[in-house]
């Protein structure tokens, strides 16, 4: 009975995202491939908001689905098959607060989302796309009086140029290991470069962060910044997969559509045994993306033996595979694939992004043969 | 599916030898001096692209993805003021004279920085083609006169290639897809000329250009057999260039839109029309099929060449990050998974280059090069005076029975062994070298993680534009087609193209 109620939830979920894609962000696809955003893009945002897809996986008195992932793959994939960048917000927002919450800091999480009442002050920035356990961090924090000052830069922060406040790892002197603090981006010892032009999810803009002593609140304890990043980058990679995964759907439909109608020596593209195949491999690789990632899904919120590697191996192909399939995407429309004629040139873009959420792809798949085959 | 295996053998040792050993056979015939003139041709290439395009590259596709309305005509006059439209005209009429080939070796270097740029150039040199391809002397030396006249003024004159319709891409140059397809620019005969009207989308430089190589078709029912090629000039009555697309990358290049409306084209612009090969040996449709089997034997070892570039232009990047990046406290090059990778890239870069040497070998022993690559005329047009053979340019072209059979013979007189080794080795290098390139471009991508996503350092920039390899000039599927057609299909009379049996 409980199952089927939730089932059902998901369904209804489900319906709205699809509805809210359609309306909201369909129409305006091409203008909202830039930054800074449009007006319906924003307003787009704000009815997001409304809806609660930026406080999907909350607990539940916050009123999401109480920690649970599935709800949150339902909204990215639905809203990334129209438009991978008002995912990639909703996600980076997720990641966000799932270190603060796996911080114990469950109220300055429910301050953040309480008192929200325009946009900027619900986003939390973060450095999505990289890991600090690789990469080097470039910032450093030192405490005075009780407080914490940053000092240093933090690089590729997403959402850094629209949000009020960024979640950045940070150093202490030369300790071992990292904290994770929050730091309000309005103060004046920070000062963002700007939105990073960069491949895709334009809407979506990253930016570095110079901070000279900005005050930031330290999140749980100095010595568990990695426990907390690991903790949360395997249970929300398929959240970010999530994303490619709808983009590998929107790119196959949009594919299948034009095939359909376009017509090269007499008959429809798609009568071609060749392109057909390619769309064949694009919906196999669509359609195995969303049952891995399900699976997934359903391994993380029921706390199965193998979580972790089934979140892992959906990731893994989901990520690598979808800069591969929005590829054939492109190639699908011939020249028309290649320009602003269509949204699958975008989606190619929007796919390389993806697969350096949480640090680059190669890395990913040495951590994954480590846990899956214990070696 | 019933299967009976014949004896047959489908391959012979001499087919599989000859159509893969271009290079051997080019170390006797082809004129030692060519080795000299592509070093030539690759150290301005190299000056061009350290000077001028390293630096801009990478804040020019920034600007145009601002503002896609943008056309970066400071570009092409730095290319025009450097020589580079006149690079491969041939001297006889007027050009720089260099061998075709060099053109390869150069559009690589420029493609290593910038395929953008190098589109530019090459897609100019697709048009000069196209009107070399069809054997119409005066025209060619009318045209190629302006050309060189452009780079005197320091105002270019370029030319494109107008064929893809909305209607009709993969289609337009494969008779056998065109006939059943639906293009719809139609030229209608009248006395003195063709009335044109019908659009052109995508065309490379055609905001840039002055002429416009376009295709048309008396008859839209029978397209192979009626197809017209016309040599059409800006200022033309009822011709616009129109829009410009907006697409994802090689951005300095514009695709434009070309529309005609009633435009009236001259008999002295109409580079090959049905009248024209009435007569030949050969039938209008063989001839089209010919004509653009030769374009693509160079086109696609150019567009092979931009591959190659790009692919060397990927690796270059990769290797620079890995050596510099660090990770865990090391140098990313200090992993076996990034030397092994870099090595990859390296492969790529080099077989795409083997890859249009070949090719170029290729037309240089049986296809369009083969002439001017006989060593008396190779040596006749390099060190005869220009005055000289401008003088007898003239005179032949006062020859109308003589120009007349020079024609006749280049379109007719084929040897269709020869010009399906060199078509067949054109697709393959297309299609080999682009995929390699997206090779490339992706594995740099995944090396660098988010540094590679920022626009400043060049690699998305790379990966956006590489892409368009895998499509223009024949999508990669057409290619493989070609290839088989060409190559494979010949001895197997029971292979049928473009029909499906599934
Ligand atoms: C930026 C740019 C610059 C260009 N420059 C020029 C230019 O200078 N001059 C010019 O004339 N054209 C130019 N083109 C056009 C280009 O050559 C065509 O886009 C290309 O030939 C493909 O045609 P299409 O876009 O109509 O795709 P389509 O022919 O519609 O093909 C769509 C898909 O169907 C596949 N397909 C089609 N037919 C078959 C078949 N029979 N079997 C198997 N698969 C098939 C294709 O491989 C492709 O994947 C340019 C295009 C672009 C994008």
């Amino acid at each position: 009975m409980q199952a089927d109620k939730v089932a059902k939830e998901y369904q209804m979920l489900e319906k709205s995202v699809r509805e809210f894609a359609a309306k909201m962000l369909r129409p305006r696809l091409e203008e909202n491939d830039r930054y800074p955003v449009s007006d319906d893009f924003a307003k787009a945002v704000e009815k997001a908001m409304e809806l609660e897809y930026f406080s999907v996986m909350l607990p539940e008195d916050m009123n999401g689905f109480g920690g649970k992932t599935l709800p949150l793959g339902i909204v990215l994939s639905c809203i990334s098959e129209t438009d991978a960048a008002m995912g990639a917000m909703i996600l980076t927002n997720a990641v966000a607060q799932e270190i603060m919450l796996t911080a114990g800091e469950t109220d300055i999480v429910r301050d953040i989302c309480g008192k929200a009442d325009w946009s900027r002050e619900l986003l939390i920035a973060f450095p999505l796309l990289t890991d600090p356990e690789e990469d080097e961090i470039l910032l450093s924090a030192k405490k005075e009086d009780g407080k914490y000052r940053l000092s240093g830069t933090a690089e590729y922060v997403v959402m850094g140029p629209m949000a009020r406040r960024a979640l950045v790892p940070a150093k202490l002197g030369n300790e071992p290991g990292y904290g994770f603090f929050l730091v309000d981006l309005d103060l004046p010892e920070s000062s963002s470069q700007g939105a990073i032009s960069s491949a895709g999810l334009h809407a979506c803009p990253a930016s570095d962060i110079k901070f000279m002593g900005a005050q930031a609140r330290l999140m749980g304890r100095m010595e568990d910044g990695p426990r907390y990043y690991e903790q949360t980058c395997i249970k929300m990679l398929p959240a970010a997969a999530a994303v490619a995964g709808g983009l590998m759907q929107g790119s196959m439909k949009e594919a299948l559509s034009y095939c359909k109608k376009r017509r090269q020596g007499g008959r429809r593209i798609i009568d071609w045994s060749e392109l057909r195949l390619i769309l064949s491999d694009m919906l196999l690789a669509a359609n195995t993306g969303r049952i891995l990632l399900d699976n997934a899904f359903r391994a993380v919120d029921a706390h199965s033996a193998k979580w972790a590697e089934d979140a892992l191996t959906a990731s893994v192909y989901v990520l690598e595979t979808a800069c591969r399939q929005t590829s054939d995407g492109i190639q699908a429309l011939g020249g028309y694939g290649y320009t602003k004629h269509s949204f699958q040139e975008r989606r190619f873009r929007d796919a390389q992004h993806l697969r350096s959420i949480f640090g680059s792809a190669v890395p990913r798949r040495l951590a994954y043969a480590k846990l899956g085959l214990n070696c | 599916m019933s299967l009976s295996i014949s004896n047959q053998r489908l391959t012979t040792m001499e087919d599989w030898f000859d159509d893969n050993s271009a290079s051997l056979k080019a170390i006797s015939s082809q004129p030692g001096a060519m080795a000299g003139e592509i070093m030539e041709v690759v150290n301005l290439a190299r000056k061009f692209k350290e000077e001028f395009i390293r630096p801009q590259a990478i804040e020019m596709d920034k600007r145009i993805q601002e503002d896609h309305s943008y056309l970066p005509e400071e570009w092409v006059d730095e290319a025009c003021r450097r020589g580079f439209f006149t690079l491969c005209v041939p001297k006889i009429f007027g050009g720089q004279g260099y061998c075709f080939p060099a053109l390869s070796y150069f559009m690589e270097e420029i493609a290593s920085v910038c395929l953008g740029m190098a589109n530019i150039i090459g897609a100019h040199y697709l048009g000069l083609g196209t009107l070399i391809c069809t054997w119409n002397l005066p025209l060619i030396a009318r045209v190629c006169r302006e050309i060189v006249e452009g780079e005197r003024s320091g105002k270019a004159c370029m030319v494109s290639l107008a064929m893809t319709e909305p209607t009709s891409g993969s289609d337009t140059p494969e008779p056998d897809l065109l006939d059943k397809g639906q293009v719809a620019c139609l030229a209608k005969k009248e006395d003195g000329g063709y009335r044109v009207n019908g659009s052109k989308i995508f065309i490379s430089n055609g905001h840039f250009s002055t002429w416009h190589m376009t295709v048309a078709f008396e008859d839209l029912a029978r397209p192979s057999e009626t197809a017209v090629i016309l040599a059409v000039r800006n200022g033309a009555k009822g011709f616009q260039v129109a829009g410009k697309e907006s697409k994802m990358g090689q951005l300095a290049c514009p695709a434009s839109e070309l529309v005609f409306n009633d435009c009236f084209i001259p008999n002295e612009q109409v580079a090959l029309s049905p009248d024209m090969t009435r007569g030949y040996s050969r039938t209008h449709r063989e001839i089209y099929q010919h004509l653009f089997d030769d374009l693509c034997s160079i086109s696609r070892a150019g567009v092979c060449a931009l591959s190659a570039g790009a692919a060397r232009g990927a690796y270059e990047s990769a290797l620079a990050f890995a050596a510099m990046a660090k990770k865990k406290g090391d140098y990313l090059i200090n992993s076996e998974w990034v030397q092994c990778r870099l090595a990859e890239m390296y492969k790529n870069a080099v077989v795409a280059r083997l890859l249009y040497i070949e090719a170029n070998y290729a037309n240089g022993n049986h296809g369009i090069y083969k002439g001017l690559q006989a060593k008396p005329v190779y040596y006749a047009l390099r060190y005869l005076p220009k005055s000289f053979l401008s003088w007898g340019l003239g005179k032949a072209l006062g020859l109308e029975w003589l120009t007349g059979l020079i024609r006749k013979r280049q379109l007719s007189g084929f040897n269709p062994g020869m010009v399906q080794r060199t078509a067949g080795l054109g697709a393959l290098a297309k299609f080999a070298s682009s995929d390699a390139a997206c090779e490339n471009a992706q594995l740099a991508m995944e090396m660098m993680g988010a540094k590679g996503l920022r626009h400043e350092l060049g690699t998305e920039k790379r990966l956006r534009d590489i892409k368009l390899l895998q499509i223009y000039e024949g999508t990669n599927q057409i290619c493989r087609m070609d290839l088989f057609r060409n190559l494979i299909a010949r001895r197997l009379p029971q292979a049928k193209l473009y029909e499906e049996c599934v």
